[in-house]
């Protein structure tokens, strides 16, 4: 039991509760139980953070749209239909909010399908990094839409379809992305041999 | 014969070669899918080297992504929690505008006009109809007089003189197609047929 002091004196317990799952606690949230959804919060605050991250590359921009996202989902949640995952759902909300939020400040920009993103050289990662290379730091050169279907497959788990219901596109869509961002990091981490 | 044999083999292997681009693409769904790949894939594995090595280098992409994926994972600031918890308190203590509101009350307002309306029209006499529906609006005489409404009885009045018999409005109708007729043959039928066709005036 962890008692969370908010601003106001407002005193929010959340009490994880391991046994209930994510639909679960969504479906004690719809009937009004305010402790079930800080226990979503708490569950899910710091992937939906990342997971914003990486179309803010701002922490501070991230955190605001964090917010907004478990907002929208409070807000909305007798939208949710408990026949389908609660996390696809949170998911394609937080992607939503990023989405709109980067449209209307004009700072996001979506690169086109062709188009080829300039990756950094790898040698130069290395460099940066005191040889402490992940592959996921040379994904960061990806084009976003790569980045994010792999990042959503590998690094949250989603199975293919989930992916393609989160990125509002189709399997074969998803599978294409997932194809090219593999071929292009095997490229990548080769030439990072070869400087090796 | 041996020479045979190995060239049939070689043959066969070139043609299991030639489909690598489709093992290739089996070996990506089977990733994809978190499958382990198909009997048929496995014995074109064995025969073919690059696809094996293929499928061991993005196997290993794979796994490497997903056990990397948790130093990648940044964390947000420890607050964030507590100030979503409290930007949904302040949420709620702010009464939202009460749209939905207002337009249960339209609603409810036009609803309200409908009844009224079909009330008020089902004491307005029809004209044609039996006295005693005309008899019935005489309770309302000093609503009809206040509004500025002609009582049923003088509605019935003015429709009965407004409404001709049958018969005059058929006769009209009769001679005003004849004088048509007769319009047309004077201006376009020969004289020789227009003693016979002309009926008489």
């Amino acid at each position: 039991v962890a008692p969370l002091v908010v601003p106001g004196n407002a005193l929010v317990t959340i009490v994880d509760q391991p046994e209930l799952s994510s639909e679960q606690l969504a479906e004690q949230c719809k009937a009004g139980c305010r402790d079930s959804f800080a226990s979503l919060v708490e569950r899910y605050e710091k992937r939906i953070f990342h997971f914003i991250h990486q179309f803010a590359r701002n922490p501070h921009d991230a955190e605001d749209l964090t917010q907004e996202t478990f907002l929208k989902v409070y807000k909305g949640i007798h939208r949710y239909e408990p026949g389908y995952a609660f996390t696809t759902w949170l998911f394609t909300i937080a992607k939503r909010v990023a989405i709109s939020h980067f449209r209307s400040s004009k700072s996001f920009e979506e690169l086109p399908e062709d188009a080829e993103t300039d990756l950094e050289d790898p040698a130069a990662v290395l460099e940066k990094k005191d040889e402490q290379v992940s592959l996921w730091q040379l994904a960061r050169n990806l084009k976003p839409n790569q980045y994010e279907a792999l990042w959503l497959r590998y690094g949250e788990g989603f199975s293919i379809a989930e992916v393609a219901r989160i990125m509002s596109t189709n399997q074969i869509h998803v599978k294409v992305l997932l194809h090219r961002a593999r071929g292009q990091l095997a490229k990548s981490l080769r030439r990072l041999k070869k400087t090796i | 014969l041996n020479q045979r044999g190995s060239n049939a083999e070689a043959n066969n292997q070139n043609k299991s070669m030639a489909f690598c681009w489709y093992y290739k693409k089996l070996i990506a769904r089977c990733l994809d899918a978190d499958e382990a790949p198909s009997e048929a894939l496995q014995n074109h594995m064995r025969a073919c080297p690059d696809c094996q090595a293929f499928y061991e280098s993005e196997k290993h992409l794979t796994e490497s992504l997903v056990a990397g994926a948790d130093l990648e994972r940044r964390t947000p600031s420890p607050f964030l929690q507590a100030r979503i918890i409290a930007a949904l308190t302040k949420r709620d203590d702010v009464p939202e505008p009460r749209v939905f509101r207002f337009n249960w009350v339209a609603a409810a307002f036009v609803g309200l006009l409908v009844v009224g309306g079909i009330l008020v029209t089902r004491h307005l006499p029809i004209p044609g109809t039996p006295s005693t529906l005309v008899d019935n609006t005489t309770g309302n005489a000093a609503f009809f007089s206040t509004a500025g409404i002609p009582s049923g009885q003088k509605l019935l009045e003015w429709s009965q003189a407004l409404d001709q018999p049958l018969e005059t409005e058929l006769n009209s109708v009769v001679n005003d197609a004849k004088s048509a007729i007769r319009l047309l043959a004077d201006n376009f039928l020969p004289e020789k047929h227009l003693a016979v066709s002309l009926p008489e005036r």
